[in-house]
């Protein structure tokens, strides 16, 4: 009853949060609600079950909406980029009606034991790195746009300046792919303690990880190549975010051991 | 509520008449009108004094001043301070203005329990149209649009350096509208040395001859470009060439030359801003179309404001009641009269009147702790007089 009311509460709160997307303060108290509920959602699940929730579709979805709408959040109010808010909360609301529609949601992982302490970070890493690949997405979608508008000799009063757009950008994708780099070693820690064999490294999940984790790595060293800085090196970013959506796909029936229930 | 405004603006005073009183001694003129609270409003455009008293001499700027009373002089204002009424719709350096004459003013002792709310509502009305109506959006000048071409680029202009190629008055009146959004690393190249320094010199900036462009070109984060030239003199290739010798950050190049002085090609580049005179004209013309849109939705804000500040304010609401209770006063005051005089004979109809005008006066000054001798003085004489 209370995990229904919790979620339901952040999604309608989420959905306010993009319907008065025009009025800045009216979205960031919305957006905020949404934050709230989930959270509470989150604990809630961590104290019932005793593990990081993240290891099913639905939980995992929450986890990453909430951390995505929270970085969001933040940096619209630090920043004043209410355009930021107002893009996110439709995006966390697809993610998680796609998530309440599609997936089972109390089994924990069949293979991953969940409680083991290296499980427990390697989830949480991991769903942070991919909120903050999804927030350089964001930023990066209004770069292009600023820059558009500016190469149309047009002002867009509503788009942040480039250089703020591109140094989120920038800092999401740097803090994101830290985040991932953990994520893989305590992977790879846990799983040379607990699997039997080599073949998790073969495991769809393993390998698209890694190639997220390249990718990102190419995204980073085109920031600091005077030809490739700006429009390249944004457009690379945005580009890799299907890397990450694959990733996460992966989990619902590629994946060996890495599958969702 | 006894408000007048009188002053001299754009609209119907001469820049002559203006000059004269371009630098008005707020206590002295106040003094002259001989108002009990009293506001002088001093910008480019206009010069006003927002007044509060009984018997106001409002003759002090002249045959081309205008006068407005109560409702209008609080409509005028609220329309003042939120940019409605200035040269260019929509500008917003004149709410600091009023807000620093009222400053001044509350300072000096001058504002009352009329001017005060008065004042604050009409920065309040200033801030509701700007933020409810788009009236104060984009540039309404082309110095104006391409230092908010610079915002839309850069995040803290007062990091950015600024190239100026050119001492010409039209490319130092930008370097004014850059300085005055912070900017402060400012060089001038210019092909007469002695040009460059002495602009250089108005804005604490440094200068240099035109030869060393190529030298200067990739410490810059904004261009301006002013020359008069035949050819352009940043090619595409000079251009890229900076842009690689910084890194391959942003730079905003202005074109205020005609002919141009940057090669269209510039502009190819990714992280090459380019914007010339034309493209800044057509922003300034579409920002004065918006602006011009935005004007009905921001009059409506100011009339609906104007109707509550005259239905809420606390002296409007004693002056209403002082009135209601002069009418009833009149009526009750006629009535007794009338019954008194049909019972006294002999009265001739200058008396009574005369009778009448005495005691309204009376009642006039009801409120004042003396009432004027001569009112007193003409009842009491009427009454021994008249009266058996």
């Amino acid at each position: 009853m209370i995990e229904n009311i919790l979620l339901i509460s952040g999604l309608a709160f989420y959905a306010l949060a993009a319907v008065v997307g025009a009025r800045p303060a009216l979205s960031r108290g919305a957006a905020a609600g949404g934050i709230v509920a989930h959270v509470a959602l989150l604990a809630h699940w961590g104290a019932q079950r005793l593990y990081v929730p993240g290891t099913n579709l639905y939980e995992a979805f929450v986890l990453l909406t909430t951390v995505l709408m929270g970085l969001c959040l933040l940096v619209d109010v630090a920043r004043r980029m209410p355009i930021l808010t107002r893009i996110t909360a439709p995006v966390a609301l697809t993610f998680l009606i796609v998530a309440t529609v599609a997936g089972p949601r109390s089994t924990p992982h069949p293979t991953l034991d969940p409680r083991a302490f290296p499980a427990g970070v390697h989830v949480m890493l991991t769903l942070g790195s991919y909120a903050l690949f999804m927030v350089a997405f964001v930023a990066g979608g209004l770069y292009i746009a600023a820059q558009r508008s500016l190469k149309g000799h047009e002002i867009a009063s509503n788009l942040p300046p480039l250089e703020t757009a591109l140094k989120l950008n920038r800092a999401a994708v740097a803090i994101g792919f830290l985040l991932l780099t953990a994520g893989i070693v305590t992977g790879y820690l846990y799983a040379r303690a607990r699997m039997p064999g080599p073949e998790w490294r073969l495991d769809a999940k393993v390998l698209l990880a890694t190639a997220t984790w390249t990718a990102y790595g190419i995204v980073l060293l085109m920031a600091v190549v005077p030809r490739l800085r700006g429009r390249r090196e944004v457009v690379a970013s945005m580009a890799s975010i299907v890397l990450v959506m694959l990733t996460l796909l992966a989990t619902l029936g590629w994946s060996g051991f890495h599958r969702f229930v | 509520m006894n408000i007048a405004v009188v002053g001299i603006s754009h609209h119907r005073a001469p820049i002559e008449v203006r000059e004269r009183f371009a630098k008005p001694d707020p206590a002295t003129l106040i003094a002259q009108t001989g108002a009990r609270e009293g506001v002088v409003l001093s910008t480019c455009n206009r010069v006003e004094a927002y007044l509060v008293g009984d018997a106001l001499d409002l003759a002090i700027f002249g045959d081309t001043a205008y006068v407005k009373r109560d409702r209008e002089a609080v409509e005028h204002l609220f329309r003042v301070a939120a940019g409605l009424d200035a040269m260019v719709v929509g500008e917003t350096e004149v709410l600091g203005q009023v807000k620093s004459a009222y400053q001044t003013a509350l300072d000096a002792g001058r504002t009352g329990r009329v001017l005060n709310p008065l004042f604050q509502r009409a920065i309040f009305v200033a801030k509701r149209v700007h933020t409810e109506t788009r009236i104060n959006e984009g540039g309404a000048s082309v110095p104006s649009v391409a230092a908010r071409l610079a915002e839309r680029i850069f995040e803290d202009l007062a990091r950015r350096r600024l190239l100026v190629l050119g001492a010409g008055e039209t490319g130092l009146l930008t370097v004014r509208a850059f300085r005055h959004r912070g900017l402060k690393q400012i060089r001038i190249l210019n092909r007469t040395i002695e040009k460059a320094v002495e602009a250089a010199r108005r804005f604490s900036a440094e200068s240099g001859a035109l030869d060393e462009v190529d030298a200067r070109l990739p410490e810059a984060d904004i261009v301006v470009t002013c020359l008069d030239l035949d050819q352009p003199i940043l090619d595409a290739r000079r251009v890229v060439a900076a842009l690689d010798r910084r890194a391959g950050d942003p730079m905003l190049i202005i074109d205020l030359g005609v002919p141009r002085n940057v090669s269209g090609a510039a502009d190819e580049s990714d992280n090459v801003y380019l914007f010339d005179i034309d493209d800044l004209e057509t922003l300034v013309s579409r920002t004065m179309n918006q602006r011009e849109g935005e004007l009905g939705r921001a009059l409506e804000i100011v009339s609906t404001e104007v109707e509550t500040y005259i239905n809420s304010n606390p002296s409007g609401e004693v002056d209403r009641l002082m009135k209601a209770l002069r009418t009833r006063f009149n009526s009750l005051q006629d009535s007794e009269l009338d019954s008194l005089f049909s019972k006294i004979e002999g009265l001739t109809d200058l008396q009574k009147a005369q009778l009448r005008s005495a005691l309204s006066e009376l009642w006039t000054h009801a409120s004042s702790d003396t009432p004027p001798e001569n009112s007193r003085a003409a009842v009491e004489r009427l009454i021994r007089t008249t009266l058996p």
